[in-house]
């Protein structure tokens, strides 16, 4: 009577595993990111599915497209199906709505601190020794010193790179425009390739051996470090440089058609809890959780951070300094 | 190499120990001295050794010395040759970013397309151009033709005997954001100011294969051979039925198509669909009349107020039902009928014409003595179109049979005032491509193109077909009998010679025999002389 039950009851929860088993939907999500964030999402990516296992039942794989921030933008703008975008800067994913709506006007009040689940910030990659003495961006402009920083036509994160130096500029010639203007002219005078996105920047400086200095992510410049030794690389932390908020959102219009909305949107949300936000101090981005970002707030050199506010906000510094016949066309001139 | 040394200083030594003499038979002073001979060479190869360790050494450091000391002109080369080698591979990146996104152009045997790199765009650049030779056998039927004083729908111009330009059309055509297909065809053949100058212009938004929405100037969809390309059909000129029909239209028509279970349907823009096994169309024109054109012959005239009255209504059924059931010989059987229904008000009337001489035949302009003003349809008026083909291999066959039935009304008299006019006209075809290509409702394609150095003659397709029109008898209350014609029966042979997919060489030739359309010299009825034309058409189309 006893081994009847016991067996009944095997059958009975083999049955329901089994049913949940075939219950278990199999979903694919479509991360579009720029350069510099593969790694994280590698090793945030399987944890997000792990959660997402427990939770639902169901299979989530992310997959990951990387490149210049620009150009990924673009990407999906020309038809690339993102169930999600995690770009460099607010501009970029603002033209998915501007453009294509596929996502909403509001997208930055849906998730918290304007759906920027980290901030980072730009420094320089120097080699060991620091031969040429380099500490802040004046050192930077000075003649003979090669800067390697990717094309703000096509990389986030190059835009970023321009706004803190000009930033610098304004600040040390009593907000002279016409001074800054100098200033970001000779730092791309000395520029010696213009990579399309921040991965091919260091591409550039750490295994082509290219110039003298890298301007890059912060998160970019301790990857080199981790993964090509401390002992051939310094960074050097400015005196200035710029809050870098890198958004987040869900392409709804893609989840929509997809039927991921859920969890693209879970997807994203995760990144703010305490796990996400681990991983991403661990990556050397700076967590926007005040408890986990104490405990990673000795890895990162404080300094003075200006906000993208100071240029009226991204349509603004786009249409100024990025867009066609802004600032940085006339300053820069390939060949030149 | 400390080794080797060791090695060669131990031979050495015992060499020179082999050649000491027997001990026994030296004194040991001699001995003594031999011994010290040895100890002092043993001496100085420790010496040559220990020289020789250190040349080595000096060796090794002068090689990493050089290594080490890279001049700085070679190192600002291997800079600069880095930096140039990275610049290419990015402009490689932006190069093979920026080809990505040009459009792709196309030009072939299909014409010439530009296509938007997702292929969400295109354009088609094609042409058709055919010049026409028409010659009049026997008697010219023209000069047994009572002319009035009409000039209404007279081609004298083409006339006897004449060579001339059928068409010159250029062809646009293609989609927009995938699913919107569009056509605009110009045709710069004829100049007068009845000349068809603009037979396609529509808009057709495939969104759906079951339902598409096509907007504009089309074929409507009644008459099979009017709705087969002209470039397809296996004869010079359409046949009678084709006249008792709308040549184009400008509306909007509802059409899908469906495929046989387990087969997806295909999508086919414009007012022809022989792709899928079962289509419709239903549409709204502005109608008008049989071989009716708008802009191109005078058509339409109808001035009713009423949407109802000033409008055709048409709708079309065909399939085909034997598509990919696994029988062989039936597969390229399709059948469908068709109709419309209008009511229009004071219509103008077309004439009717031979198929290939183009002679008019009936007049709507020549009365009948006593009857006086102008004859239009003015009332119900529809039609009914069975149709049917069947393409097997080289064979084809394709046969059609219409019934329209109008309201004439004449408006200056009130003798005869109204009547109810139906016309009927058939035709029956059947053609055979003796070179062995497939025959279909899209043409013939040649396996092998024109090249008679390489002893390739293209395609031959042979045809023949009989066609009929009835005029209602009660339409000789209003028109003159000795004017126009009662019946016109047309019998077509014709070779079609395809030079390739777009080179097309035609030569038909027709007899046409007529009941009434002429009078004898004591004024009664007479039947009109039959007509016999040969012409010919060279054709270019892609």
């Amino acid at each position: 009577m006893k081994n009847n039950f016991l067996n009944s009851l095997l059958a009975a929860v083999l049955a329901v595993l089994a049913a949940n088993h075939a219950d278990a939907a199999d979903i694919n999500l479509l991360n579009v990111s720029y350069d510099p964030t593969r790694e994280f999402y590698k090793e945030y990516n399987p944890v997000f599915a792990k959660y997402w296992k427990a939770k639902t039942g169901d299979n989530v794989t992310v997959n990951q497209s990387h490149g210049g921030g620009g150009k990924q933008a673009r990407a999906v703008l020309e038809g690339l199906e993102a169930d999600v975008v995690t770009l460099a800067l607010a501009y970029d994913v603002d033209q998915l709505h501007q453009k294509r709506k596929l996502i909403p006007e509001n997208w930055q009040s849906l998730l918290p601190n304007n759906s920027s689940p980290y901030t980072s910030t730009i420094v320089f990659l120097v080699r060991k020794g620091n031969p040429l003495g380099i500490k802040d961006w004046n050192d930077i402009v000075k003649p003979n010193v090669s800067i390697v920083t990717p094309n703000p036509k096509t990389s986030g994160g190059a835009r970023w790179n321009f706004l803190a130096a000009w930033g610098y500029a304004l600040k040390h010639n009593n907000n002279d425009e016409a001074a800054a203007k100098v200033f970001v002219t000779q730092l791309f005078k000395n520029a010696a390739v213009l990579d399309t996105g921040a991965r091919g920047a260091t591409t550039s400086f750490v295994e082509r051996e290219i110039g003298d200095v890298l301007i890059t992510w912060e998160n970019e410049a301790y990857l080199v470090l981790r993964e090509f030794g401390a002992d051939k690389y310094e960074i050097i932390t400015p005196s200035l440089s710029i809050l870098a908020e890198p958004p987040v959102a869900v392409v709804e219009d893609v989840a929509r058609k997809h039927g991921t909305t859920e969890v693209a949107t879970e997807y994203l949300k995760y990144l703010y809890s305490k796990e996400g936000q681990d991983l991403i101090g661990k990556h050397f981005y700076r967590p926007t959780d005040p408890e986990i970002s104490a405990k990673y707030a000795k890895q990162f050199k404080s300094l003075q951070l200006i906000k993208i506010d100071q240029f009226g906000g991204w349509n603004e510094a786009q249409k100024k300094f990025f867009a066609d016949d802004g600032v940085f066309d006339e300053i820069y001139a390939p060949g030149k | 190499m400390k080794h080797f040394k060791r090695t060669a200083l131990a031979s050495v030594i015992n060499l020179a120990l082999l050649g000491i003499p027997d001990a026994q038979a030296a004194d040991s002073q001699a001995l003594e001295r031999r011994i010290h001979e040895l100890e002092s060479r043993l001496s100085k190869m420790d010496q040559l050794e220990a020289r020789l360790e250190k040349l080595d050494k000096a060796e090794l450091l002068a090689v990493k010395n050089e290594t080490a000391t890279v001049s700085p002109e070679v190192a600002k080369l291997k800079t600069k040759v880095n930096t140039l080698e990275r610049k290419l591979e990015v402009q490689d990146e932006v190069t093979t970013g920026a080809l990505k996104k040009l459009p792709i152009f196309d030009a072939g045997d299909n014409g010439f397309r530009i296509t938007s790199a997702d292929k969400k765009n295109q354009l088609r650049i094609g042409a058709t151009i055919q010049t026409d030779y028409r010659n009049f056998l026997g008697d010219n039927p023209a000069a047994w033709i009572p002319v009035s004083s009409s000039s209404q729908g007279w081609l004298g111009s083409v006339g006897p005997d004449s060579i001339f330009l059928r068409q010159a059309r250029i062809v646009l055509e293609g989609y927009i954001l995938k699913d919107i297909y569009f056509k605009i065809m110009p045709d710069f053949a004829q100049t007068s100011n009845t000349a068809n100058m603009l037979p396609d212009a529509y808009v057709d938004y495939a969104y759906a294969t079951q339902a598409s929405l096509l907007v504009g100037k089309f074929k409507p969809s009644i008459g099979l051979e009017r709705l087969q390309g002209d470039a397809n059909t296996a004869f010079l000129e359409r046949a009678f039925p084709t006249n008792l029909a709308p040549n184009r239209d400008m509306g909007i028509q509802v059409h899908g198509g469906f495929g046989m279970p387990g087969y997806k349907a295909e999508t086919a823009p414009g007012p022809i669909d022989n792709k899928n096994a079962f289509t419709y169309q239903v549409g709204i024109t502005d109608g008008t009349g049989d071989s009716g054109n708008p802009y191109g012959n005078g058509a339409p005239t109808n001035t009713a107020s009423s949407f109802a009255n000033n409008k055709e209504f048409d709708a079309r059924i065909f399939a085909q039902p034997f598509q990919h059931s696994g029988y062989d010989w039936l597969e390229g059987f399709g059948v469908g009928l068709s109709g419309s229904f209008s009511n229009p008000d004071h219509q103008t009337l077309q004439a009717q014409r031979t198929p290939l001489g183009q002679s008019q035949f009936i007049d709507y302009y020549q009365l009948k003595t006593g009857i006086s003003g102008t004859i239009t349809a003015n009332g119900n008026s529809n039609r009914i179109y069975p149709q049917a083909y069947w393409y097997k291999g080289p064979f084809g066959v394709m046969g059609e049979y219409v019934a329209s039935t109008q309201t004439l009304n004449a408006s200056g008299t009130s003798k005869v005032n109204n009547i109810t006019q139906t016309n009927t006209a058939a035709q029956a075809q059947v053609s055979y491509v003796i070179t062995g290509e497939d025959n279909t409702f899209e043409g013939v394609k040649p396996i092998r193109n024109f090249d008679p150095f390489k002893g390739s003659w293209g395609a031959l397709q042979l045809a023949a077909r009989w066609s009929e029109l009835n005029v209602d008898s009660d339409t000789f209350k209003m028109i003159d009998p000795t004017k126009s014609a009662s019946k016109a029966t047309a019998g077509t042979v014709g070779a079609n010679w395809f030079l390739n997919k777009n080179a097309l060489v035609r030569l038909d030739y027709e007899y046409v025999s007529f009941e009434g359309g002429a009078k004898t010299k004591t004024g009664s009825v007479a039947n009109r002389p039959s007509e016999q034309v040969l012409s010919t058409r060279f054709q270019l189309a892609f």
